[in-house]
């Protein structure tokens, strides 16, 4: 692995400006080193040897979202967050990996138990080293940003997660139309477990008998981390994992989950582990997807009041995996739901897994820019498609004191059935 | 005659030279006749004149047909007239191109019988008849088609002209996109002769309409423009003109569209159901062009008023016209989609005070107001031109940089120049 | 190097946040969307146009020279810092002041990106004629710098057209309005003049910009013909009737095989090239539009007539033309886009020796065209790591230049000159054209520090 990988992508950067608008840490500080054009810039400089790997550079590498929302508007196609995450690698490789960063990739998240009994104990708040898990949380980003306050961080952490919670790995219905195998993102499973049954209660009403995986962490934030090494151990771990259920069909309702396990194949250079991420990859479909392409065939309660709801775009589903359509189609199509689009609807919210957690500043103007947008569309329900962005959201709404419900589409679509 | 124009006719030899004393008053302005009328047959002649001009420290005023000589304020020292009349070829005419290149001393009449052959023309108003295109590219000349096709800003494609240094220049080109380097051309139109001799333009074309429909409203005072000027503004209509036009008492909104056979029908409908009126005259292009009786501007009777404002307050200016005691306007037309009004008004029937009474009113309302060929105001003369001192200053040293000589008339332009 | 004092003068104007002078900032600074690159010495963010006025007259004093930024989006050089010197990013001054609806005007900051214009305008059902490709992200003063052009000119011309007036700090450290709500019609057209002038003769802080109300409607047709010969006949003989489509686009066969392959596409494969034509106007007459130039089209030996029945249709015929560079891209990572223009009749003998040319450089390359402009965009792709690959592009580019000029037509529609073209404009004015114009620069900017070097060859 090496940042020499990304020099065709940087090479491809044409400096046409298209990112700027589009790009949310460019919307707020107007700045060149704040945009992907400026980034790749950055990335051929380093490459090309005209500047230096120093720390005055971390900023400007460490500040990208990753949302991708320039991808949406490039016409050569750069994958930003391809050449970040390559360019925060190097910088890894050079000044070293936090031990904390190197701790939850390298160990935590490989051990899926050790982790589960951890945050028990900080659950029940008997745990001595609070603080070291407070700050894994912050990186990992799943529990907004209050996080200065621990208090708030406990009433937060659910004592059960999904799958304890579940207890079953197999949930079976009468005359299943098929099986779905559902992949718990840890952002699902550890923290929003709520979602994650909403989900799987969608699945059954729908039909479906639901097998849960023991999946590990999707590898993202590893990735989002420059530690690519970690990456492929995530990758190869989930593969193997996919490969083995009998399922039809492979789901995750968390948008991020969808789009990395989807681009595996990039990632890895091992060939035949591309291979299979690519049979992998044609199982495995995002929820907003699944449910969109079977709604149809379902037959809903029609009683319910209007209510008025707006959707946000989580940034894996719609930059990444271009998936738009469903979610609108979805809302649009459900009954006493008065639909309304809002403005740049598609741009980043802040979260951004953990971004929110090492940039506040940065993340808080972001976020206030979706709040307006929202705050415009005079919605009672905003939507979206992703744990972490329904937390960045849940933040946003509370932080400005706004009468607005966030859901995951899943909840939205499961209390159809109450 | 002065000794160094004498010494400058005698060095400069050219057969289209006349100093008869008859030639001469022709060419006068604001009675003031020069001592010489020459007439270059090409681009080396005009700049073998303005040398002997600028060694003899003599000048020259540009003359096509005499049109828009009495537009701005009177003439300084004026010695020659030169005489665009033999620059009248046609370069280069491409009608699929919609572009003609004629010689600047060509007239208006003649390129639109040119280039109509063709089924084009120059989308300038027939009320320009005899007066040439170099004359109306350097006024400025626009009238009510300005609605449909702007101005000559808009259709100068490109040419070519003399300086006062001597150098020959092209300027712009043939194309309607074109940003290698400054555009010359828009230094051109409306200098009125200040910075160069014009000689070829390159102007753009348009096919000519195949149907003309128009729609005529009678109208009691300016007020009741101003839902119309709404309903027009608003639509995007083909337009060729919308004019409101006032003449001896009686006053009428005019709209012209154009458009081809196929459309005839949609916009006859189109405008009896928004102007709901049944009072439609639909036209050929010969009709229409027969149905226009230009006017032109009484010199020894009229002056030209002409305000500029933002487009809702042409009712204002139509309204501070009527005003404004003591005066009578033989006629009045203004153009409210681009907030245009020009009055004709009896040179004797106004003072100083009206003139500086409108033009507060039309700062007042963000706007302009230039009055050509007015009365001599003996004690204060006033300006026809209304630009701000800090735009004066930029004309001034544009001025000074093309011509530092002095080379082409002045007095006539704005601040002097 | 700056002098300590400078900085320290530039911080005390817009704000230590709002100035840029670090190694590392700088070169992020040092290109825009062309292959240029040059490093300024400070990169300052002013937020008001009182800034501007200040910054200016401390270069001039200083004797710095200055230049302002938009988006940086120009694709000649325009923006690039090549002398150094102090690069005036203007995207903060980014409010639009007012929408007039009534006198048909909008008034804007400099830094309002175009779209951004024509969304708000939109809300009222007007638009701003003039619609860069780039209207996404450049800015309405870069916009103005440039003339800019797009694939509408032809029917509502291009920016200079739709400009009423400018404010403007000039580099006399002065600020002036030219022009403003009112048609300008006296004196010398220094809002004209200014069009186009690359920043070289000033910075505009606020613009006054003539609006329209949008058309009801609009139609979209995709023709193939088998020759480009046909193709440009039906493209004059459509304008002749007296029909100015809103767009009328032009794909030649290697960019319409290029965008089948990688777009998935359905455009008709072996079609020597396709027009893509847009009618705009009130919807009930807009078939009437369509039918006439559907004969015309016929008229001229076209192969496959689509109209696109809905928004969905209209999409998938544009999704082609609109994803072309990115298409081209895939070849090969860096790519030019030239612009010359060329009188209409004469492109089919363009495109001819284009493709000459190209084959005479071994040049991989599509052509687009602004069929009713004239306007041509050969896109060449290249690596730019390749010098000898590199050398042979800009020895094709200038060789299409000459092209131009040669067919009576210009090496610049829409992009500029700048730094890239500025050789060029020998082939198109000579010394004392070229004079008259650094006449004018002479008067504005005597000290010659506004954007110094461009559109001219110095010395």
């Amino acid at each position: 692995m090496s940042i020499e990988n990304v020099y065709n992508d940087v090479i491809s950067c044409s400096k046409c400006g298209f990112c700027q608008p589009t790009c949310p840490t460019f919307v707020v500080s107007g700045k060149e080193h704040q945009v992907a054009r400026g980034r790749h810039q950055l990335v051929r400089g380093i490459i090309e040897n005209k500047i230096e790997l120093t720390r005055d550079t971390k900023e400007m590498i460490f500040e990208c979202l990753m949302c991708n929302a320039c991808y949406s508007n490039c016409f050569p196609s750069v994958k930003t967050d391809h050449v970040i995450a390559h360019a925060r690698h190097e910088y890894i490789k050079k000044y070293g990996q936090p031990a904390l960063q190197k701790y939850i990739f390298k160990h935590l998240l490989r051990h899926p138990k050790e982790l589960a009994n951890l945050l028990k104990l900080v659950s029940v708040g008997k745990n001595s080293g609070l603080s070291r898990i407070v700050q894994v949380f912050r990186v990992l980003g799943w529990f907004g940003r209050n996080l200065a306050n621990a208090e708030q961080l406990l009433e937060k952490i659910p004592f059960k997660n999904l799958r304890e919670r579940m207890g079953e790995k197999n949930i079976t219905v009468p005359n299943a139309k098929g099986k779905i195998a559902y992949f718990s993102g840890c952002g699902i499973n550890y923290a929003q477990p709520d979602i994650g049954e909403a989900s799987i209660k969608v699945m059954q009403n729908f039909g479906y008998d639901v097998e849960i995986l023991d999946n590990v962490c999707c590898g993202l934030p590893a990735y989002a981390y420059g530690d690519l090494d970690s990456v492929q151990w995530f990758a190869e771990k989930n593969i193997e994992i996919l490969e083995k259920t009998d399922a039809d069909v492979i789901i995750s309702d968390c948008g991020s989950c969808s789009s990395f396990i989807k681009s595996y194949a990039e990632i890895t250079e091992n060939s035949d582990l591309k291979k299979r991420a690519e049979i992998v990859a044609a199982k495995f479909k995002d929820m907003t997807n699944w449910i969109n392409e079977n709604i149809n065939d379902v037959e809903f309660p029609t009683n319910g009041r209007m209510t008025k709801m707006t959707y946000h775009d989580p940034c894996h589903l719609a930059h990444h995996l271009k998936e738009r359509k469903a979610p609108r189609d979805i809302l649009q199509n459900l009954s006493h739901v008065d639909y309304v689009e809002m403005d740049k609807a598609d741009m980043c919210c802040g979260g951004a897994g953990s971004y929110n957690i090492a940039h506040p500043e940065m993340s808080f103007e972001i976020l206030d820019i979706k709040m307006d947008n929202v705050k415009t569309t005079e919605a009672d329900v905003l939507v979206t498609a992703c744990p972490a962005c329904v937390m960045q959201l849940a933040f946003g709404t509370r932080k400005n004191k706004m009468p607005v419900q966030v859901k995951h589409i899943s909840q939205v679509v499961a209390e159809k059935f109450k | 005659m002065r000794d160094d124009t004498r010494a400058l006719i005698e060095n400069f030899q050219h057969k289209h030279i006349y100093l008869d004393q008859e030639t001469c008053n022709k060419f006068s302005v604001k009675n003031k006749s020069p001592f010489a009328v020459i007439e270059p047959e090409n681009v080396d002649q005009i700049a073998e004149l303005l040398a002997e001009c600028r060694n003899s420290g003599s000048t020259v005023n540009i003359w096509g047909n005499g049109q828009h000589q009495i537009l701005g304020n009177p003439l300084d020292r004026y010695d020659i007239t030169l005489s665009t009349r033999l620059l009248n070829s046609v370069t280069e005419f491409e009608p699929d191109n919609l572009t003609i290149s004629v010689g600047s001393g060509m007239t208006y009449n003649e390129l639109q019988r040119i280039v109509g052959e063709k089924g084009l023309f120059l989308p300038i108003n027939p009320d320009a008849g005899d007066a040439t295109l170099g004359g109306l590219v350097s006024a400025n000349h626009y009238s009510s088609w300005i609605e449909g096709y702007g101005t000559f800003r808009d259709l100068v494609l490109g040419g070519r002209a003399v300086l006062a240094d001597g150098s020959k220049i092209r300027f712009g080109g043939k194309t309607v996109k074109n940003v290698a380097g400054y555009d010359m051309a828009k230094l051109f139109i409306g200098a009125m002769g200040t910075l160069g001799v014009v000689t070829e333009l390159t102007l753009k074309l348009s096919p000519i309409p195949e149907i003309v429909l128009v729609v005529e409203m009678d109208i009691n005072s300016p007020k009741d423009l101003l839902p119309v000027q709404k309903l027009v503004n608003t639509s995007a209509l083909p337009l060729l003109a919308f004019n409101c036009v006032e003449k001896e008492g009686k006053a009428s909104i005019v709209i012209e569209c154009g458009c081809i056979s196929d459309e005839k029908a949609f916009y006859q409908k189109k405008l009896e159901a928004m102007f709901s009126t049944e009072k439609l005259k639909v036209l050929s292009w010969d009709e229409y062009l027969q149905s226009i009786q230009p006017t032109k501007l009484d010199i020894e009777k009229e002056a030209l008023l002409k305000s500029i404002v933002p487009v809702s307050k042409v009712a204002d200016v139509l309204e501070q016209l009527h005003n404004d005691a003591g005066f009578s306007a033989q006629q009045i037309e203004s153009y409210p989609g681009k907030g245009i009004v020009l009055a004709r008004i009896d040179k004797n029937s106004f003072t100083l005070e009206t003139l500086q009474e409108l033009r507060n009113h039309a700062h007042n309302l963000e706007g302009k107001f230039l009055c050509f060929n007015g009365p001599d105001f003996a004690e204060k003369p006033c300006d026809a031109w209304d630009v701000k001192p800090d735009q004066t200053i930029w004309h001034r040293k544009l001025k000074q940089e093309f011509d530092p000589q002095g080379v082409f008339v002045g007095g006539r332009f704005i601040d002097g120049i | 190097m700056l002098e300590k004092s400078v900085l320290k003068r530039l911080k005390s104007i817009c704000g230590k946040e709002n100035v840029l002078y670090k190694d590392l900032d700088l070169f992020l600074y040092g290109f825009d969307a062309s292959i240029e690159l040059g490093k300024p010495d400070v990169v300052v963010f002013p937020l008001k146009a009182e800034h501007i006025k200040q910054i200016v007259q401390l270069a001039v004093s200083e004797k710095i020279p200055y230049i302002a930024r938009g988006s940086a989006t120009n694709l000649c050089g325009g923006s690039i810092a090549e002398k150094g010197g102090i690069v005036i990013e203007c995207s903060k001054l980014n409010k639009i002041l007012e929408i007039d609806i009534e006198n048909r005007v909008a008034v804007v900051e400099p830094g309002v990106f175009n779209l951004e214009l024509q969304n708000a305008l939109s809300k009222h059902g007007f638009f701003f004629a003039p619609d860069p490709a780039s209207q996404k992200v450049s800015t309405l003063a870069g916009n103005v710098a440039m003339n800019a052009g797009g694939p509408h000119c032809l029917k509502y011309g291009v920016t200079v057209n739709h400009v009423m007036g400018l404010e403007m700090v000039l580099p006399n450290g002065e600020t002036v309005q030219f022009g403003g709500k009112t048609f300008e019609s006296q004196g010398y057209d220094l809002v004209g003049i200014m069009n186009g002038s690359e920043g070289t003769l000033g910075i505009v802080t606020k613009l006054f910009l003539h609006i329209q109300p949008k058309p009801e409607s609009l139609e979209t047709l995709l023709v193939s013909f088998n020759d480009i010969e046909h193709a440009a006949q039906a493209v004059s003989d459509i304008i002749a009737r007296g029909i100015i489509p809103a767009t009328l686009e032009y794909m030649d066969n290697l960019c319409i095989r290029t965008v089948v392959k990688s777009l998935n596409v359905d455009y008709p494969v072996d079609a020597a090239a396709i027009l893509i034509i847009e009618v705009d106007g009130f919807a009930q007459n807009l078939a009437k539009q369509v039918d006439v130039i559907t004969q015309i089209c016929r008229d001229n030996h076209a192969g496959e007539i689509r109209l696109a029945g809905n928004d969905e249709e209209r999409n998938a015929l544009w999704a082609g033309r609109r994803g072309a560079l990115g298409a081209m891209t895939r070849l090969n990572p860096s790519l030019v886009v030239f612009d010359g223009t060329v009188p209409r009749n004469q492109l089919p003998t363009a495109l001819i020796e284009i493709d000459k040319i190209c084959k005479e450089y071994d040049l991989q390359y599509g052509t687009l065209l602004h069929a009713g402009d004239g306007n041509i965009h050969p896109i060449i792709v290249y690596d730019e790591r390749d010098e000898q690959e590199t050398a042979r592009v800009m020895q094709g580019c200038e060789k299409i230049m000459q092209l131009c000029v040669d067919l009576g037509g210009t090496i610049t529609g829409e992009h500029g000159v700048g730094m890239e073209k500025r050789k060029a404009m020998q082939y198109l004015f000579n010394d004392q054209d070229l004079n008259a114009m650094k006449q004018v620069k002479q008067v504005f900017d005597p000290s010659e520090l506004c954007n110094p070097g461009k559109i001219f060859v110095q010395g």
